[in-house]
């Protein structure tokens, strides 16, 4: 009895200071999981109540034509967001630490605007650009012999106009923190490497990137889980509402966007929930496996 | 021989740079140009490359801002974005104080439950949490805008990495001379963390500003819009807006964040590489 009042003595100020973090945490994180988990192995409408069905939703959702193309999407998306995006913000990196002083910060600075820029805007601007015949793009691309790119109502070519929105918008935030890698690198390494007589192309691909290991497993776990949860620039792109999604053949579809347009669209929250636990599942294998890799890196 | 590659080099180095700039910078610039140039300049069969009035930018300023409803979302916006920044830094700091410069049982599981939350996509939770808001009666409402991303995981991190900076006898110090925890916090330790909390204000405002996806769910009446939902209900189908109008609101949209950057960017690159999460 006496050991309890002595520990609350002691301790209660410390836990008085995080109950506004964690009642905040509860109710608007921690709830809500418990919730969705529940409400994906239920049948249920507003105002009606919750009928337990097992993995019934999970069945209708994952062998819905949506759920098919909307991971298609993700997968086509993946593929090249990956390369292309590390490749770029690796480049412009590399391109920027070249420079020094106001200049570097005035690249960087550059480099890094598009990012601060909100991507419903970001969205907007680009879907102007991307006009057919009189946007610039295709003004510009008319100009060099292209024919006219229907970027926004041709289904294989929807996908890459949000990725090329997408990369312009990351492009800055990855090259701050390859920059931060570069810069991490002991100079002392180049002038042995000069001494051996290394060129620039073998001191890149002996030093430099291999050094830059983390940066480049930050940037790509980065990347998994926005492209998971990309919703503003193809929703703006395509002009998706909460009836249809996607734009022509749902070229533009992902994922959330088909979550949304379920819940709000169909008025089916049970299995709009289940499509958050699909994608809960993939964040959480994702960061999984950041901790495991991780760790080898620690051995390493 | 070797002085004439190393011009050379430096040469194209340039050229590379500054063509690369512009790309990344046009979209930007081109919002710009097609404000201040007379009507009909954002699709255009031959466009002009430079801004040519500039009083039909302002023009097209003054009609977006007297016409409709869209000062009155600039205002939600700015209510929003403050509203969050000032919850976030009162509730984080409070835990970051405890998680680096104070020790009780359980604190780092405590620690790894509260970080928990930077690895769940705001989009998972995103339903259920509509639900919750609803069952608050919280909609159009400007709580239920702010308060839910209060409890914000990667603030949390950014402010206990500042924190632990601090030195842990300073704390010491002003217990043996009596004072209280949370006076030890405020007039100790915040003090001493204001880069952190401002580094922490800054990000989070331009994140609440840019919100597209929660506001979009949860202020759905006119009045209670924000500026990105209105603004994308303005370009978007249904909508009659002319495209002088829209082009003058994204503009004044996109301002805020742009000059918050110019000033003080320092804070958010800062951000950047000591967490290297993406908000």
């Amino acid at each position: 009895m006496k050991s309890i009042r002595e520990f609350i003595r002691k301790y209660s100020t410390h836990y008085l200071m995080l109950v506004p973090f964690f009642a905040l945490f509860a109710v608007f994180f921690f709830w809500p999981i418990i919730y969705g988990i529940f409400m994906s192995f239920t049948k249920w409408k507003i105002g009606q109540a919750h009928v337990f069905v097992g993995f019934d939703n999970y069945k209708s959702v994952i062998q819905s034509v949506s759920f098919t193309k909307g991971i298609r999407n993700v997968l086509i998306y993946f593929l090249c967001a990956i390369p292309l995006g590390v490749g770029s913000a690796l480049f412009i990196a590399l391109l920027v630490s070249k420079f020094k002083g106001f200049w570097h910060q005035f690249f960087r600075a550059t480099f890094f605007l598009p990012f601060v820029i909100p991507m419903f805007l970001s969205a907007g601007i680009w879907r102007w650009m991307f006009t057919p015949q009189f946007g610039i793009i295709n003004v510009f691309l008319s100009s060099l012999g292209v024919p006219d790119v229907k970027w926004l109502s041709n289904p294989t070519v929807m996908i890459f106009a949000v990725l090329i929105v997408d990369m312009w918008r990351a492009l800055g935030f990855n090259m701050v923190l390859f920059l931060a890698g570069i810069k991490a690198i002991s100079p002392e390494y180049y002038e042995a490497a000069r001494l051996d007589g290394a060129n620039t192309i073998q001191q890149m691909t002996h030093i430099t990137i291999p050094l830059l290991e983390p940066v480049f497993f930050l940037v790509i776990v980065n990347a998994f889980i926005s492209i998971i949860q990309i919703f503003d620039v193809p929703w703006l792109l395509s002009r998706s509402d909460y009836n249809t999604q996607g734009g022509a053949r749902q070229g533009m579809l992902f994922p959330v966007m088909d979550m949304m347009g379920l819940s709000f669209g169909k008025q089916r929250f049970d299995e709009a929930s289940t499509y958050a636990v699909i994608l809960l599942i993939f964040a959480l294998l994702v960061t999984v496996m950041q901790f495991a890799i991780r760790r080898r890196y620690k051995k390493i | 021989m070797k002085k004439k590659a190393y011009l050379l080099e430096v040469i194209v180095r340039w050229l590379i740079a500054l063509v690369c700039a512009a790309i990344a910078i046009f979209p930007i610039y081109w919002l710009f140009n097609v404000v201040f140039s007379p009507s009909g300049m954002a699709v255009a069969i031959t466009p002009r490359l430079y801004p040519t009035s500039f009083s039909a930018g302002i023009e097209k300023i003054q009609q977006i801002l007297t016409k409709g409803p869209f000062l009155n979302s600039l205002g939600v916006s700015f209510l929003y974005a403050s509203f969050q920044v000032i919850g976030i830094l009162v509730v984080t700091s409070l835990a970051a104080y405890e998680f680096s410069l104070c020790n009780f049982p359980g604190k780092n599981v405590l620690f790894i439950i509260a970080l928990s939350g930077m690895m769940v996509p705001l989009a998972v939770t995103v339903i259920p949490l509509y639900r919750v808001i609803v069952a608050l009666k919280w909609m159009n409402t400007l709580q239920a805008l702010a308060v839910p991303g209060m409890a914000s995981a990667l603030s949390l991190f950014i402010i206990k990495q500042y924190m632990e900076n601090i030195p842990v006898e300073l704390i010491e110090a002003a217990k043996v001379d009596g004072a209280s925890n949370f006076k030890t916090f405020f007039f100790i330790v915040l003090p001493q963390s204001i880069n952190a909390l401002l580094t922490v204000g800054i990000i989070n405002f331009v994140f609440a500003w840019g919100n597209f996806l929660w506001p979009l769910l949860v202020s759905n009446k006119p009045g209670s819009y924000t500026a990105s939902v209105l603004v994308a209900m303005l370009s978007g189908t249904t909508a009659y807006t002319p495209i002088d109008q829209l082009v003058a609101a994204y503009l004044l949209v996109t301002i805020p964040p742009v000059l918050v950057f110019i000033f003080l960017q320092r804070y958010i690159i800062e951000s950047v590489t000591t967490t290297g999460i993406k908000g």
